[in-house]
């Protein structure tokens, strides 16, 4: 009896096993970091970097890349630069969490693998749009991105120019020297000579804040003039 | 007495005759060679190791293979499971192998042809050496100049990244590879769903 349960208890073994490991198995999965693709490719093995030519793409998780030229560097493992150039460059995001989406076009985009960091300049054109449909388009020098595509917006220009639509209602025009734009909060923060233009008036200060949740401007206190003019049209 | 003699001596003249031609038959079956593959080529050479220098006295390349069977007229070798070593800079290293392949002395190129594989290495800076690999269904290496072309889609990998594209073309000189035709890379990574 006990020769007989033998090989039994062997097969019993064996497939408790076989179930365990096809259970790990099925806990670990293959995810696609990014993709690129190109009509040509040029790899340079003493540098370790890739030109991807015509019709240039990348695509992660969170955004899309594209552009005439994308140069793929990587010094070592975990700082892979993702170098775009185009007339102009082009990327496309959509906050899934926050149904918030924004896209822009520059020259030249800068992306940095390992610390999700986003550098772009040269005739930015920067678009977004929140939950509630409200519009923002923003024209800069350059834009920095702390954490893709989560992170704050940074613009810089002489000046950055700011046009916020709100859905079904009036424009609202601005100027400053610096942009930065939280997506968390939907908190605007203009800094330097910044000048906002409302249907009711024009703000001048040394810096202002715009709430796009509940359409609040607000002027921070500051040892800085600030000035209301009335707009004739209001009246 | 002498038809003894005679007789005796007879008999030692068929015996050496006799052991002549034993030995002859004997010696007939060891020098037989083994059954030869019916060819039509001009000559054979079996486990060949080919190395070629550069103007410098460096090695810039070694063949090794399995048989190589010449045809004078067609200036043309069949090469059975063909082995490539080119090295032709500090930072890139290449051993390309196939099932088959062609030597083609007129244009001094080696064709693999068949589950080509090219095992690679880039050093970059203090990096540790990079290893990737290539498969393609053929590949042309151009002996004289040290380039690779492939025109069938063809596979890299180097750690988790993978790229495909229509066309190839491998300068080691100056450490270039050039790929055309939908070109596309991609990353992977493993990750844990539990």
């Amino acid at each position: 009896m006990g020769n007989y349960l033998g090989p039994q208890k062997k097969q019993i073994t064996w497939l408790v096993g076989f179930v365990f490991l096809i259970l790990n198995f099925a806990a670990i999965a293959q995810e696609t970091e990014y993709k690129i693709q190109s009509d040509t490719s040029r790899y340079e093995l003493s540098n370790n970097s890739v030109q991807y030519q015509g019709n240039a793409r990348f695509v992660n998780r969170h955004f899309k890349l594209s552009g005439e030229l994308i140069n793929a560097i990587s010094a070592a493992e975990d700082s892979t630069q993702i170098k775009v150039s185009g007339k102009p460059a082009e990327l496309i995001s959509k906050h899934l969490e926050s149904n918030q989406e924004f896209q822009f076009s520059a020259f030249n985009i800068n992306y940095h693998l390992g610390n999700e960091l986003l550098l772009a300049q040269t005739q930015i054109d920067l678009n977004i749009i929140n939950a509630q449909g409200d519009r923002f388009i923003i024209k800069g020098d350059k834009l920095k991105i702390g954490k893709v595509p989560n992170g704050k917006l940074h613009l810089t220009g002489s000046p950055v120019i700011l046009t916020i639509t709100p859905k079904g209602k009036a424009p609202i025009s601005a100027q400053s020297n610096s942009i930065v734009y939280d997506q968390q909060k939907e908190l605007f923060e203009l800094t330097g000579d910044t000048q906002m233009k409302t249907a009711r008036e024009t703000i001048k200060a040394q810096k202002i804040r715009y709430d796009a949740k509940t359409k609040i401007i607000d002027i921070p206190k500051s040892d800085q003039q600030v000035e209301m003019i009335q707009n004739k049209e209001s009246n | 007495m002498k038809t003894t003699t005679l007789l005796i001596f007879a008999f030692i003249l068929v015996a050496i005759l006799l052991f002549s031609f034993q030995w002859q038959q004997e010696s007939t079956i060891v020098t037989t060679p083994t059954p030869i593959p019916k060819t039509e080529a001009d000559y054979f050479l079996e486990n060949v190791v080919m190395t070629s220098y550069n103007s410098e006295g460096d090695e810039a390349n070694q063949v090794i293979a399995k048989r190589i069977e010449h045809f004078k007229q067609k200036q043309l070798s069949i090469v059975q499971e063909p082995q490539l070593k080119a090295q032709n800079s500090a930072s890139s290293n290449w051993h390309i192998t196939s099932d088959s392949g062609r030597l083609d002395h007129h244009q001094q190129a080696l064709i693999f042809e068949k589950s080509v594989a090219i095992e690679g290495k880039i050093q970059v800076g203090k990096k540790h050496g990079e290893q990737y690999s290539i498969q393609t269904q053929d590949l042309s290496f151009d002996l004289t100049n040290n380039t690779a072309e492939s025109k069938t889609s063809v596979l890299i990998r180097s750690q988790a990244i993978q790229t495909y594209a229509n066309k190839f073309y491998a300068d080691l000189n100056s450490d270039e590879i050039q790929l055309t035709g939908n070109v596309s890379t991609s990353k992977t990574t493993l990750t844990s769903t539990k």
